[in-house]
C-alpha cells in the first residue's frame, strides 16, 4: 500500500512539473494567434517525451547509465564532446529563461526591479536545492505546480467549441510558416532535452532497478500524458479568452489574466502561484541537467545524494551554471523572446542526444530481456523521424517568420 | 571477465569506479604495452583530461590541446596500471581506492571547503 | 630493443592496407583476448588479438550488429593481429590475401 501512494505521489508530482516557461509560452501563444488549429501538435509532443522518456528511464534503471554516461560512451570522445557542448549551450539558454520567468511571476505578485528578482530568485532557488533532499525538490516544485490546473478548469468552464477543437485535430497541411512555426516550437517545448538528463540521472540518483520499470512506465504514460492535458488547458484557455480579443501573450502576466477571467482574484493567484513553481522547478532540472550532463561526461562524482562534499565539481557546476544564467540575463534580454530561442535551439540539438538512447535501449547486449518491445521500437524509430523532420525545418522557420514575428 | 571483447565497445569511454564506489574518472585511453619481440598486452588505462587530446580528429588535435591540456602524467593524466583493475562490466571497478591511485584529486582538494558549509 | 607502448588512441582510425597498397578500411576496434585466468587480487592478462576495421566495422562499434546475437561480430571485418605487418604514424600493413580467407565463415 505504502509503496503504491509512493509511485502515486511520485506521478503526481510529474504532472506539476510538466510545464516550463517554453511550454507556457507557446501554448499560450498559439492559441491566441490559431484558437484551436494547432491541438493537434500537443499530443504529438506529448508522446514524444513519453517515448524518450521512458526509454531513458528504462536505460537507467537497468544498466545504471544516465543519458550523458550513455553518450560518451557510446559515441565516443571527440562526438561526445560535440554533443556536449551543442547541449550545454540550448541548456544554459533554457536556465536562463526560467530564471527570467521566475523573476517575471515575482513581479506580478511584489514591486520591484526585474534584476533583484532574478537575483532573489536564483540565490532562493540555490538555497532549496542547498538544503532539500532530491525527492523533496521534486514533490515541493511538482505538488503547488498542479494549481496550473486552473487554466484546464477555466478551459472547461468558458466551454471549449469541441466542433473547432476536433478541426484543430487535424493538421493543415497549406498552412503559412508560421503556423509550421509554431508546431516545432510546441512540439519541441515538450521534447526538451534538459528533462531526460534530469529524469535519467535522478533514476540513477534513486537508486532505480528492472524493479522500478513499471513506475517509470506510469511515469511516461500517466505522468506526462496529464501532464500534456495542462498544456492542452493553456492553448484551449487562450484560443477562448485571448483569440477572439486579439490579445497576444507577450507577457507572462497576460497569461495569468486567463486565470483572473474565469475565476477573480482566486484564479489569478492560483495561476502564479503555479506559474512560479512550475517554471522554478523546470530551472531547477535544467540547472541540474548540464551539471549532470559535464560531471557524467568527465567521469566526475556527481548527484545530488552525495551531498555537496562528496561531489565539489559537480556541485560547483551547477553553482556556474546558475551564474552563468544570471549572467545572460543582466544583458536585458526579454525572458520571452530568450525562451523562443531556446526551445527551437534545443530541437535542433534534440536527435544528438536521442539517437544513441535509441540505440542502446535496443541493443540486448545492455539491456538483456528490457530491449525494446515492440511499440518501443516502432515508436522509438518513428519519433526519430519526427525529431530529425522538426531539427532540420526549426532554424529556417525560425528565419523565415523572424522568430515568431510574424 | 570475459574471454575476448572489443575495446572501444566495452572498456573505453567506461567510467571508473574505486573499490568504496567513488567514480573517478573515465577510461580516455588505453595502452597496449609488447615487452621487447613479445605480443601487445593491454597494460594500462590512462584517465584524464590531457587524454582527450590524441583521441580528437588530427586536424583539431592543437585546439583540442589548447583546450584541455598536454598529455602530463600525474597532473592533466592518471595512469592506472591493468593489475589495478577488478572487473570490467557496467564500470571498470578497481582493487584500490582513488586517493592511492593518485586520482579524482581535484574532488579531494574541494571537498574540505564544502565540508566546512553549512549543509555541505 | 625496447618495451613497446601502443595507445589506443594511435590504432584508432588508423588506415589499413595490404602489402599490395589495397585500403581495407580505418580501424574502429580493438579486440583483445585473455591469456592467464584471474587470481584473487589481479585481472587475467589481455592480449591483443585482432582490429576490427572498414565500414561494416563502424555499424558494429555503435551497436548495430549487435542487438540480435551478442557475441557475433562480422567476421570479415576482423583483421587477425597476427597478420600485422608493420604498425605506421599513419597507417598499419597487413599480409595480403586476408580478405579471401576470411570469406568463408567455417
Amino acid at each position: 500500500m505504502k509503496a503504491i501512494l509512493q509511485i502515486a505521489l511520485g506521478i503526481i508530482a510529474a504532472i506539476g512539473g510538466f510545464v516550463d516557461i517554453g511550454d507556457l509560452v507557446f501554448n499560450t501563444q498559439a492559441g491566441a494567434t490559431f484558437g484551436y488549429d494547432l491541438v493537434w501538435a500537443v499530443p504529438i509532443g506529448v508522446v514524444g517525451i513519453g517515448i524518450y522518456a521512458e526509454m531513458c528511464g528504462r536505460v537507467a534503471a537497468v544498466t545504471k547509465r544516465p543519458v550523458f554516461d550513455v553518450i560518451r560512451m557510446r559515441m565516443g570522445l571527440s562526438i561526445g564532446l560535440v554533443v556536449l557542448v551543442a547541449s550545454l549551450f540550448v541548456n544554459l539558454l533554457t536556465v536562463a529563461a526560467e530564471i527570467g520567468g521566475v523573476a517575471i511571476v515575482l513581479q506580478l505578485f511584489f514591486d520591484a526591479p526585474f534584476t533583484l528578482f532574478a537575483l532573489l530568485g536564483a540565490l532562493a532557488l540555490v538555497a532549496i536545492i542547498w538544503f532539500t533532499p532530491f525527492e523533496g525538490i521534486e514533490r515541493l516544485f511538482g505538488y503547488v505546480g498542479l494549481t496550473l490546473f486552473v487554466f484546464v478548469a477555466v478551459a472547461l468552464h468558458e466551454g471549449p467549441d469541441w466542433h473547432e477543437f476536433g478541426r484543430g485535430l487535424v493538421p493543415d497541411a497549406k498552412s503559412s510558416s508560421l503556423y509550421w512555426y509554431f508546431v516545432i516550437g510546441l512540439i519541441s517545448a515538450a521534447l526538451m532535452p534538459y528533462e531526460v538528463y534530469f529524469y535519467s540521472s535522478g533514476a540513477v540518483e534513486e537508486g532505480w532497478t528492472p524493479s522500478d520499470l513499471l513506475v517509470n512506465r506510469l511515469n511516461a504514460v500517466i505522468g506526462y500524458g496529464i501532464g500534456g492535458l495542462l498544456s492542452l488547458g493553456l492553448m484551449v484557455a487562450s484560443a477562448q479568452l485571448f483569440e477572439p480579443a486579439g490579445i497576444e501573450p507577450d507577457h507572462l502576466g497576460t497569461v495569468a489574466l486567463l486565470g483572473q477571467l474565469s475565476y477573480g482574484e482566486t484564479g489569478l493567484v492560483l495561476g502564479l502561484l503555479g506559474m512560479l513553481f512550475a517554471i522554478g522547478g523546470a530551472a531547477v532540472d535544467a540547472c541540474f541537467a548540464g551539471a549532470y550532463s559535464v560531471a557524467q561526461f568527465a567521469g566526475w562524482e556527481w548527484g545530488k545524494y552525495r551531498r555537496p562534499s562528496g561531489a565539489p565539481r559537480f556541485t560547483l557546476a551547477w553553482l556556474v551554471f546558475f551564474a552563468l544564467g544570471l549572467t545572460i540575463l543582466m544583458t536585458g534580454i526579454d525572458p520571452v523572446e530568450l525562451t523562443e530561442y531556446s526551445v527551437v535551439l534545443s530541437v535542433v540539438a534534440l536527435p544528438l542526444t536521442y539517437f544513441p538512447i535509441l540505440l542502446i535501449a535496443r541493443d540486448r547486449t545492455y539491456m538483456g530481456e528490457h530491449v525494446n518491445g515492440p511499440i518501443a521500437r516502432v515508436l522509438g524509430w518513428l519519433y526519430f523521424v519526427v525529431i530529425l523532420v522538426v531539427a532540420a525545418a526549426a532554424i529556417p522557420l525560425l528565419l523565415a517568420t523572424n522568430g515568431g514575428g510574424g | 571477465m570475459e574471454d575476448r571483447f572489443e575495446l572501444v565497445y566495452r572498456l573505453l569511454d567506461d567510467q571508473v569506479v574505486d573499490v568504496d564506489g567513488r567514480r573517478c574518472g573515465r577510461v580516455d585511453d588505453v595502452e597496449l604495452i609488447g615487452a621487447p619481440g613479445g605480443p601487445l598486452e593491454l597494460g594500462a588505462l590512462l584517465t584524464g583530461r590531457g587524454a582527450y587530446a590524441p583521441r580528437v580528429p588530427r586536424r583539431l588535435r592543437r585546439l583540442a590541446r589548447r583546450l584541455f591540456g598536454d598529455d602530463v602524467r600525474g597532473a592533466t593524466v592518471h595512469r592506472i596500471p591493468w593489475s589495478q583493475v577488478e572487473d570490467v562490466g557496467v564500470t571498470v571497478r578497481l582493487f584500490g581506492r582513488a586517493e592511492d591511485l593518485g586520482l579524482a584529486r581535484d574532488d579531494r582538494e574541494l571537498q574540505r571547503p564544502f565540508e566546512r558549509m553549512p549543509g555541505g | 630493443m625496447t618495451t613497446t607502448v601502443v595507445k589506443l588512441s594511435d590504432l584508432l582510425g588508423l588506415h589499413v592496407e595490404d602489402e599490395d597498397g589495397r585500403a581495407l578500411g580505418r580501424v574502429h576496434d580493438v579486440r583483445v583476448r585473455r591469456i592467464t585466468v584471474a587470481e584473487p587480487a589481479r585481472p587475467p592478462r589481455y592480449q591483443i588479438d585482432s582490429v576490427l576495421v572498414g565500414p561494416r566495422g563502424l555499424r558494429v562499434r555503435l551497436g548495430w550488429g549487435r542487438s540480435r546475437e551478442p557475441d557475433e561480430v562480422a567476421p570479415d571485418a576482423l583483421l587477425a593481429w597476427d597478420d600485422v605487418v608493420a604498425i605506421e604514424p599513419d597507417r598499419l600493413v597487413v599480409r595480403r590475401a586476408l580478405k579471401n580467407s576470411r570469406r568463408d565463415r567455417s
